[in-house]
């Protein structure tokens, strides 16, 4: 069987591609038909896992922009997924406007507090920076609890049903496919962009901000760039979110949602689409995996609910945003990166 | 070699998901001829974890009891908690997983009020059996079939606190300020405190929050004591009320407290000691010594098993909801399905499990709680609660 | 007195307790930064977990209180060995982002660990200073509260004194600074990192002691510390005064506006620090004793 030892880009159009081989696009396609028909092969709680983890991937690409790509630390990353779930409820329950106008909407709207608290963040770096997004949360949370002419406070709100081409989308399946349309969507959005300028932009400021002001990146354009996008992204998370669950609440906002999302980026590789990807899969399915394991556990062991289950939950992420910390700061995705060209190059293990 | 790794992964993913999916029967749900399965999902290891660890703790010790005496109708009763850590979609999680995998028959707690709030839409599409403290309207209006708010609402225990107050105690005017947790039952509670007080014609001097993690009460406490409140209404849960006691107790301010069900647990007298002197509460249950059968039946179970639980209302709230349960089971007869569970248990009135709980009515048309709770006070030698009236409803005032 | 004037004195005093006991947190996240730079977010944890540990000595084996409070600073900076060990010793060299995002880990997993060990529930610490507060005309204060007034002065004099003149402090620093110059210059820095960590444990628990003694114990004591965040970047993060007076201020200020403003803007209390943690960071993010670090877009 022939290998192939290189790629032959022979027009620019070839270069631009996202997938480049025939082997690329096939695969592709395999994993396109698996997700279409992923839906009708698997039970309800396993689908609620998975539409799950699908927006937190909306939110963590969007996490993972600025802070993968821009080296912007945001610890109020759950602040825009709260504004974009609220925008969502107040505009369902003041204006009668169809889903496919309210989820960008809550984005935009999301995107537009993003870059206010982009531009007094501008100078700040580190843990100034995270210390700043860190109280933003916590100001953003407050407000909604209190704020209850708007928000309904701490009652929380219920958010409007999606009606679309005449049928109520209101089961797991149909929220699959519009989640996971939504998630193709932004998905090579993002990808696209970071391949692009304003993506090499993301990465100087990254790497050396004042070496990119340098060459000519007009930092304050970018960061705010940076704030905005990912706000529109966390804002159209929380639209989803809202529309999924029915049922928003200022409590579950909090610092720790935040973490959860960084946690994602790191388990799954920052400063990469699919590593935000792969991150939001982990975090959104393994504790229910852990769920079920120790449920079972209990069940046949008859230990009566003293299994800590959820706190094993969370034990594991920290020891796993840990583990990646110190030993592959790539994440997932740089593991994956690694399984691929190990199947590339075999039997050249070089 | 590599496409067999490749298609042997493909499998074993294929096999995984595929092992995942089930299928439903749906009226006989988590019934077999010698077990029922019921679920109940409460937070243990979140925000609230001791207080869903409580429940949890009174739930299966009476279904344990009850199993020991040879079940109902010869069935034992399975019990399967999942953990929500006081989130939605967790919630949302556990109850997917309770009626799609576990398959129950009923939840007897379906995790806190928010949590109860976004699973309404399930709980009526699933129709699952749920058995919440019944804390907010919306969640008995209109009715809802599958739902049976218990209890009575935190509104009525303190209409019926402030009716005491003002005409029993003959206090005609009392200088109240509420002091709450800025959660929605507390705001509920504020709201329900000021509209009573309001119909006797009496203005609340001052209300203010005292957040849950809140590390000083110092300012709360010196600004109530300085609208001069006689009578502090607080809605909050036991950290929360403890620490507004003792630093009151610092500042030598001793208000009369009033307060409701979750805030008269023997525990906070423990902690505060003497700090309260005067300490009222209106309750949905009976008191941990209560002289009734429920409360004799209570001690006893608690002692047979070795639960000295710290919370004691939080045992009784597990006592009490799995004895509506039980008397649901029980009055459905042999032949038990889902609808005729639910049938069984709107046969229901007057029932106040013993004397522990408000007595709650169910009809066909109505699942609201209980028009009735009863007022305890604190005994500061004793350090627990006694009751002083037995249950009674908020009056009508013209 | 005036009773108005009484109030504000009150307040201010009630204000000044808090404010230790802030303080006495913020020393220890100093500490650490001044020795390493990082941002420990476990800091709470490690402080929660000395607490309850105290609870047991005292409680359950019944020591007296200065042996179990001594037993648990040797047990914190145990802890801080350890984790210096097995979890910083790796990651030397490495970017200060990913260290901090591993203590973010690190105080994930410690707080169910905390409850798995020591349960969940409430408990009240026995508290070894008398209950009656100390009234000085009117005004009211608590011992507890006034010996963790003293304590932080005490130790903020102490590591003052320590980082500003003392071979070891001016070791710290320099590894601080620049791990690999100071390495030529032939200072250990292995040796250094381990005591830096011990004692920034060692401070933590000293925190979680007298926060004990406080307020009701259970899980969410961990919490404060996220509370003086605002003190630390206040008082400058590598500034151990600054973390005293950051505290103190911190706390006078949240108590006036929770005396004043919270009858009208309910809870506006508990979010006023970070307000004000907000408006700093645009104005002057080296807080007030900070060394200040030129930079621009």
């Amino acid at each position: 069987m022939p290998l192939r030892s290189k790629t032959f880009i022979e027009t620019y159009q070839e270069d631009l591609s996202l997938f480049r081989t025939i082997w690329v696009k096939f695969w592709m396609t395999i994993l396109l038909i698996g997700i279409i028909i992923f839906p009708f092969m698997v039970g309800r709680y396993t689908l609620y896992t998975i539409n799950l983890a699908g927006i937190y991937i909306i939110g963590a690409i969007g996490l993972n922009i600025l802070t993968g790509y821009t080296g912007q630390i945001s610890i109020g990353h759950a602040a825009f997924i709260a504004i974009g779930s609220y925008a969502t409820t107040i505009l369902g329950e003041r204006a009668a406007l169809p889903f496919y106008m309210i989820i960008p909407l809550s984005g935009v709207i999301a995107t537009f507090i993003g870059v206010l608290v982009g531009l007094p963040c501008l100078r700040l770096r580190g843990l100034y920076l995270a210390m700043a997004t860190m109280s933003f949360g916590i100001i953003v949370q407050y407000i909604l609890f209190q704020w209850e002419g708007l928000t309904h406070g701490a009652l929380g709100m219920a958010a409007p049903s999606i009606m679309f081409l005449g049928f109520k989308v209101d089961s797991d399946r149909k929220f699959y496919f519009l989640i996971t349309v939504i998630v193709f969507l932004l998905g090579f959005a993002a990808k696209n962009m970071m391949r692009m300028k304003i993506g090499r932009a993301f990465v100087a400021i990254r790497d050396r901000d004042i070496a990119a002001d340098v060459i000519g990146v007009d930092l304050t354009r970018y960061k705010v760039m940076a704030f905005g996008i990912s706000s529109f992204y966390a804002g159209v998370s929380g639209s989803l979110f809202a529309y999924y669950t029915t049922h928003v609440n200022p409590e579950y906002f909090t610092i720790f949602l935040s973490v959860e999302y960084l946690a994602m980026i790191i388990v799954g590789g920052m400063g990469s689409i699919l590593g935000s990807i792969l991150g939001a899969l982990f975090i959104g399915v393994v504790p229910e995996w852990l769920r079920i394991f120790f449920g079972f556990l209990n069940n046949t062991f008859h230990l009566s609910g003293l299994v800590f289950t959820q706190q094993l939950k969370v034990i594991t992420y920290g020891v796993l945003i840990i583990l990646f910390l110190i030993f592959e700061s790539g994440g997932l995705s740089a593991i994956w990166q690694r399984i691929k060209t190990s199947f590339k190059s075999w039997p050249f293990t070089y | 070699m590599k496409k067999v790794k490749l298609m042997s992964l493909c499998l074993a993913i294929g096999f995984f998901l595929f092992s995942t999916a089930l299928t439903n029967a749906q009226d006989l749900r988590g019934i077999t001829s010698d077990s029922v399965k019921v679920g109940i999902i409460t937070d243990t290891t979140g925000v609230v974890a001791d207080y869903g660890r409580h429940l949890l703790m009174g739930v299966s010790d009476y279904l344990k009891y009850i199993n020991e005496k040879g079940g109902i109708h010869g069935r034992k009763i399975n019990l399967i908690h999942e953990d929500d850590q006081y989130k939605i979609p967790l919630a949302i999680a556990s109850f997917e997983k309770l009626v799609t995998k576990d398959e129950v028959l009923a939840i007897l707690h379906c995790g806190g009020t928010p949590q109860t709030m976004a699973l309404l839409p399930k709980i009526e599409k699933e129709k699952v059996p749920v058995i919440p403290p019944g804390m907010l309207v919306p969640m008995y209006t209109p009715y809802k079939r599958y739902v049976f708010s218990y209890g009575s609402t935190y509104s009525n225990q303190i209409e019926v606190l402030i009716d005491y107050v003002i005409n029993d105690l003959k206090v005609k005017a009392p200088k109240t300020a509420i002091v709450y947790w800025p959660v929605e039952w507390a705001k509920e509670g504020l709201k329900a405190s000021k509209d009573r007080l309001k119909a006797y014609g009496v203005d609340p001097v001052g209300e203010i929050e005292l957040p849950m993690g809140a590390v000083d009460a110092s300012s709360q406490v010196l600004s109530m004591k300085r609208a001069g409140a006689e009578y502090v209404i607080i809605f909050t849960l036991a950290p929360g009320i403890i620490n507004f006691i003792k630093t009151a107790e610092k500042f030598d301010y001793f208000p009369t407290y009033l307060t409701f069900t979750w805030c008269a647990d023997d525990s906070i007298l423990k902690a505060v000691g003497k700090a309260a002197k005067i300490y009222y509460a209106g309750s949905m249950f009976g008191v941990w010594n209560d002289d009734s059968p429920g409360g004799k039946e209570l001690r006893e179970i608690a002692q047979k098993y070795g639960s000295s639980p710290k919370l004691p209302t939080l045992y009784i709230q597990g006592y009490t909801t799995a004895a509506i349960l039980v008397e649901g089971l029980r009055r459905a007869g042999k032949n038990v399905t889902v609808e005729k569970f639910v049938d069984a248990l709107e046969t229901l009135k007057d029932f106040d499990c013993g004397g522990m709980l408000s007595p709650m009515t169910y009809t066909p048309t109505i699942h609201k709680p209980s028009d009735y709770s009863k007022i305890v006070m604190a005994d500061t030698e004793k350090l627990v609660f006694v009751p002083v009236t037995r249950w009674v409803k908020p009056r009508v005032i013209k | 007195m005036s009773g108005e004037l009484n109030y504000l004195l009150q307040l201010f005093v009630s204000g000044l307790s808090v404010g230790s006991v802030y303080a006495v947190i913020g020393i220890g996240f100093v500490v650490i930064y001044k020795a390493t730079k990082i941002l420990n977010f476990a800091h709470g944890e490690i402080l929660m977990i000395a607490a309850y540990f105290c609870l047991v000595l005292v409680e359950s084996l019944h020591l007296n209180f200065l042996i179990a409070f001594l037993l648990t600073l040797a047990f914190c900076a145990m802890i801080g060995l350890m984790i210096e060990r097995f979890i910083f010793r790796p990651m030397i060299g490495e970017p200060v982002f990913a260290v901090v995002m591993i203590t973010l880990g690190l105080s994930i997993i410690l707080r169910p660990l905390t409850g798995m060990v020591f349960g969940f529930g409430n408990v009240m610490f026995p508290s070894p200073f008398p209950q009656k507060p100390i009234v000085f005309s009117n005004i009211v204060i608590s011992h507890a509260h006034l010996w963790t007034f003293i304590i932080s002065c005490a130790v903020m004099a102490i590591f003052f004194l320590f980082f500003k003149y003392s071979k070891v402090g001016i070791a710290m620093r320099a590894a601080a600074e620049k791990q690999s110059v100071a390495f030529l210059m032939g200072i250990d820095v292995k040796k250094i990192f381990s005591l830096s960590w011990a004692i920034a444990a060692a401070t933590a628990g000293i925190a979680g002691i007298l926060l004990a003694n406080v307020m009701v114990m259970n899980l969410n004591l961990s919490f404060v510390a996220i509370k003086v965040f605002p003190a630390i970047i206040l008082g400058g993060l590598d500034s151990i005064v600054g973390a005293l007076i950051g505290g103190l201020i911190i706390g006078v200020f949240e108590t006036l506006v929770g005396g004043y403003l919270d009858l009208y803007l309910s809870g506006i209390k508990e979010i006023s620090a970070y307000i004000l943690l907000f408006i700093i960071l645009i104005v002057r993010p080296y807080g007030l004793f900070g060394t200040e670090e030129i930079e621009r877009v």
